[in-house]
């Protein structure tokens, strides 16, 4: 039943590739997932790759435009990526913890990226979930703010549900890593609930073209 | 290329005869126009007589009880619906039997006995309330033409019935579409919908439901046309889309729409509206995105956006508007191009008006009152626009093959500028190529093809009198115009219609308004080389009008006088028999004897063409002239087939094989008069009357001739069936 309404959407709705727009069953065709290219880790960090290109827009299509079917392409990249790289074997790791949306972003957008992405990782790697980070103030939207800003703002923003990651080996997980100020703040949060590692692993990571600011 | 008719079933209104006396009952099917204490709506026949019949009818009767659904019982006289046949123009009769309707009942004695309750269908009794209320807010806080603008701009011409003369105006300048209840209403109406809703946080089903029912209501009061059903079935799907997180994609939207669209209206496919909405909106996404690349490099962004928004749908309609109404407006590009980014404040605005005046009036004025200075602004330039010269260009409607080739063209210009580097001419292509580019050439010769030969067409001016003669060698000569209206309503539509850019010689028999009336429309509107006429003076405002713009044009004046020849080419002469200078003084009684009559020879073939010249003038001209020289195969009979004309000894002179009485039906006068029928039947004469059937056509190739006319097929005597125009 659900085959043949789906054969009806796709013949009212014909599925096309997000990013180079062209007739595609796939919500990122194969010429367009062959343009991303994978990046070492950074600082023990892991990205799959810049944030830019295809990747950029996919994952503004994917974040802005509400294109929830871009969270399976995405999150089978990166499980490829993870794949690829030995010095992160997520055999060794316990559960998946995202980083949380703002309430009214989530309000706004109606899903978190992040835990989506989350998820789809999760079933190729066999973990758990597990959204135990939350937000406890009200921050500003980090993007306009300026690299030194950024950190300040975001100082004890985030909590930990009550010893959910006590002596657990976690992957934090973003969508985008620009300046390090959300992840560090969350990887702060994480160890000092308990959690024995935290691994950080981003779709993107955005490099700063401004000179005299380094990104990380 | 005409709507196709079906066959009517025998219990049929249609089937009854004119012009007998009916008792109908049945309901009134549509919101009835008021014009004075005159009230016109359509009814759905259940009875006619107490016998059931069925079928639509156009009602035209006094007092302004009616409503919408109301069930009646109507009495009145049975006509035919009234209109002027002439090859090329759609008449108002064509237009109401595309709608269904073929009689008009003529109810002005008594008004409809309303039985029963109301019949109206809940929901469409609630749209027209909704209407009425909404349209009452322009009405009543802005002034004329303003309102009627707004509320035409806001929800279409059909819904806020606006009258000719601004849309000819709209038409002109190129902005007919927005007058038209279309996308770009839908679009910032569901916009506004999807932004409260989500603002309100509503539900995702709940809201999308919500704008469906807006969307639903909108296409309802603006009238269902098929621009509106367009914008409003694609409007769907894309709010399908949203609920099932599918996104929508243009032209498989646009194909769904037609194709929903077409099974349950198949007449729509050659609705001229049908075809430049979706030629539009093709064209804003096919060919839009190629003329903004292109012109991004040299023009700022907002202003390569406006231009390519604006310009890719005149490239679309232009074939379709030539073909349909024979004329494009060139100004179109210009004007869209200045009203286009912000004449959506004006559907905005016009929108809160009308939903917060239809809550509390002054809320309404208020914003009114601001839209009133961009409805000026917009209206000022439009109207400014529309009064420039070239502002539209007209032509013959181009044949389809030319528009086929011309799409062809565009298709393949815009991949080309697409792709940014020419294909490589392989064989096939070449030769596939080549042979659509033969087949198109060979195609449109093959339509555009006629026999060449002389052909005079008698128009169909109602009371009154025009005559066209195309002769083989091209020149073009207008006899008369028939009454004040028929210039602006027949005959400039017709010449243009025919591609007719300038007449080489206009012949005004006699200064009746009959004759000359439409000729000032004629002059100001065709470049015309010369003027003949008999020259004696009457005082009347349409020959006024015609003089002055005689010499204002600087027209070659001629007084036309018995003895005259005029050498047309290619062995077409026009003789010029009457008047004398005896029937040419202003002191002449009776000014129909002061007809010019001409006789029109092409070889054997002659046409005696006589004005309105009576008795007395027939008579003049037997004395000069001897019978022999007065034969013709075609005679239009004098002052409209009245008794006081075509005398026993001039026919006999003449000895027409068809005679073309030019006359309204239901005419005053009771032209043509039964004797003069008896008289020319009689003579074994084939009679013709344009009060009957439409314009007549005459062709001939100097030897056997041929005719055809506009209403009823009639019998074609001997020679070839010519091309009966479009």
């Amino acid at each position: 039943m659900k085959v043949f309404f789906d054969s009806i959407l796709d013949l009212i709705f014909p599925p096309r590739c997000e990013v180079c727009r062209k007739s595609n069953k796939a919500a990122l065709c194969p010429a367009c997932y062959k343009q991303i290219k994978f990046m070492k880790p950074h600082l023990g960090i892991h990205s799959v790759s810049v944030y830019d290109g295809v990747l950029r827009e996919a994952i503004h299509r994917f974040k802005f435009n509400g294109r929830k079917r871009l969270a399976e392409p995405l999150g089978v990249l990166m499980v490829e990526y993870l794949s690829s790289m030995p010095s992160l074997d997520p055999a060794e790791l316990d559960m998946i913890v995202p980083v949380p949306l703002h309430p009214r972003r989530l309000r706004e957008r109606g899903f978190n990226q992040v835990e989506l992405l989350g998820s789809v990782l999760g079933k190729y790697f066999g973990l758990p979930l597990s959204p135990v980070l939350h937000r406890v103030r009200d921050t500003r939207a980090q993007f306009d703010l300026p690299r030194e800003e950024r950190f300040k703002n975001i100082i004890g923003a985030f909590a930990v549900n009550n010893g959910q990651v006590a002596g657990k080996r976690v992957i934090l997980l973003d969508d985008i890593y620009t300046t390090g100020a959300t992840l560090s703040e969350c990887a702060k949060a994480l160890s000092e609930a308990g959690a024995n590692r935290v691994e950080v692993v981003t779709l993107s990571r955005a490099v700063d073209h401004e000179p005299g600011s380094v990104a990380g | 290329m005409g709507l196709r008719s079906q066959p009517l079933p025998t219990d049929h209104i249609a089937n009854l005869p004119a012009g007998q006396n009916a008792e109908l009952r049945g309901v009134v099917v549509d919101q009835p126009k008021q014009v004075g204490d005159r009230q016109y709506f359509t009814l759905k026949i259940e009875r006619v007589n107490g016998e059931p019949l069925q079928g639509l009818i156009a009602v035209k009767t006094c007092g302004q009880e009616a409503l919408y659904g109301d069930e009646l019982i109507v009495c009145g006289k049975l006509v035919d619906v009234d209109g002027l046949a002439n090859p090329g123009i759609l008449s108002f009769a064509e237009h109401q039997r595309a709608q269904g309707i073929h009689k008009q009942l003529l109810a002005l004695r008594s008004p409809p006995k309303k039985i029963a309750g109301n019949r109206a269908s809940r929901l469409m009794a609630f749209c027209f309330c909704v209407r009425e209320r909404l349209l009452a807010v322009p009405r009543l806080t802005l002034p004329e033409p303003y309102a009627t603008l707004l509320a035409s701009i806001v929800f279409g011409s059909q819904a806020a019935a606006t009258p000719v003369e601004i849309k000819e105006a709209y038409k002109r300048a190129g902005v007919a579409h927005l007058l038209v209840a279309s996308g770009m209403h839908l679009g910032i109406l569901i916009g506004v919908c999807l932004f409260l809703v989500k603002a309100c946080r509503v539900p995702l089903g709940a809201g999308v439901i919500l704008t469906t029912i807006v969307n639903f209501l909108y296409a309802l009061m603006a009238g269902f046309g098929p621009s509106i059903l367009r914008a409003a079935i694609m409007a769907e799907i894309m709010l399908a889309g949203l609920l099932f997180e599918r996104e929508k994609e243009v032209y498989t939207s646009l194909a769904i729409s037609g194709l929903i669209i077409l099974l349950f209206w198949p007449n729509y496919l050659f609705h001229v509206g049908f075809q430049l909405s979706f030629g539009a909106t093709w064209s804003l996404v096919y060919v839009a995105p190629v003329i903004y690349d292109w012109l991004k490099d040299w023009l700022p962004r907002l202003v390569s956006v406006t231009l390519s928004a604006s310009i890719a749908p005149v490239l679309a309609s232009v074939p379709v508007t030539l073909y349909h109404f024979s004329q494009a407006s060139l100004i179109g590009l210009l004007s869209n191009v200045l009203l286009l980014p912000w004449v959506g404040f004006i559907v905005v605005l016009g929108f809160i008006a009308a939903v917060l005046g239809a809550v509390w009036l002054p809320l309404g004025e208020l914003v009114n009152s601001a839209n009133l200075v961009l409805l000026w602004l917009a209206h000022h330039l439009i109207t400014g626009l529309a009064g420039l010269p070239f502002a539209q260009i007209f032509s013959a409607p181009p044949s389809l093959a030319l528009i086929t080739g011309y799409y062809l063209a565009l298709c393949l210009t815009v991949e080309l500028l697409r792709r940014r580097r020419w294909p490589r001419l392989t064989l096939i292509r070449y030769l596939s190529g080549s042979l659509i580019l033969l087949a198109l050439i060979v195609w449109h010769i093959f339509l555009t093809w006629t026999v060449p030969g002389l052909c005079v067409t008698f128009l169909d001016v109602g009371q009154g009198d025009a005559v066209f003669i195309l002769t083989p060698a091209g020149r073009t000569v207008l006899i008369d115009a028939g009454d004040g209206g028929m210039g602006e309503k027949i005959v400039v539509p017709f010449l243009r219609r025919h591609g007719v850019a300038a007449l080489d010689l206009v012949i005004l028999t006699h200064a009746h308004d009959d004759h000359v009336g439409g000729l000032p429309e004629v002059l100001a509107k065709i470049k015309v080389r010369n003027v003949l006429e008999p020259g004696v003076i009457y005082n009347s405002q349409a020959y006024r009008n015609f003089r002055r713009l005689v010499e204002a044009n600087r027209i070659r004046y001629t007084t036309g006088r018995a003895g005259q020849k005029i050498v047309l080419g290619d062995g077409v002469t026009l003789d010029i028999l009457h008047p004398t200078p005896g029937f040419a003084g202003n002191d002449m009684e009776n000014l129909n004897n002061t007809s010019v009559v001409c006789l029109l020879s092409y070889g054997s073939f002659k046409v005696m063409l006589t004005g309105d010249n009576e008795h007395e003038g027939e008579a003049e001209i037997l004395r000069h002239y001897r019978a022999e020289e007065l034969r013709a195969t075609v005679l239009k009979a004098g002052h409209h087939g009245s008794s006081t004309s075509t005398s026993a000894e001039w026919l006999r002179a003449v000895q027409p094989a068809l005679a073309v009485i030019s006359c309204g039906s239901g005419n005053k006068f009771r032209h043509p008069h039964s004797s003069t029928l008896a008289h020319l039947t009689g003579a074994g004469v084939v009679v013709l009357r344009t009060d009957l059937q439409g314009a007549v056509t005459v062709t001939s190739d100097g030897v056997r001739y041929s005719w055809v006319t506009e209403k009823q097929a009639g019998h074609c005597p001997g020679a070839v069936q010519p091309q009966p125009g479009l």
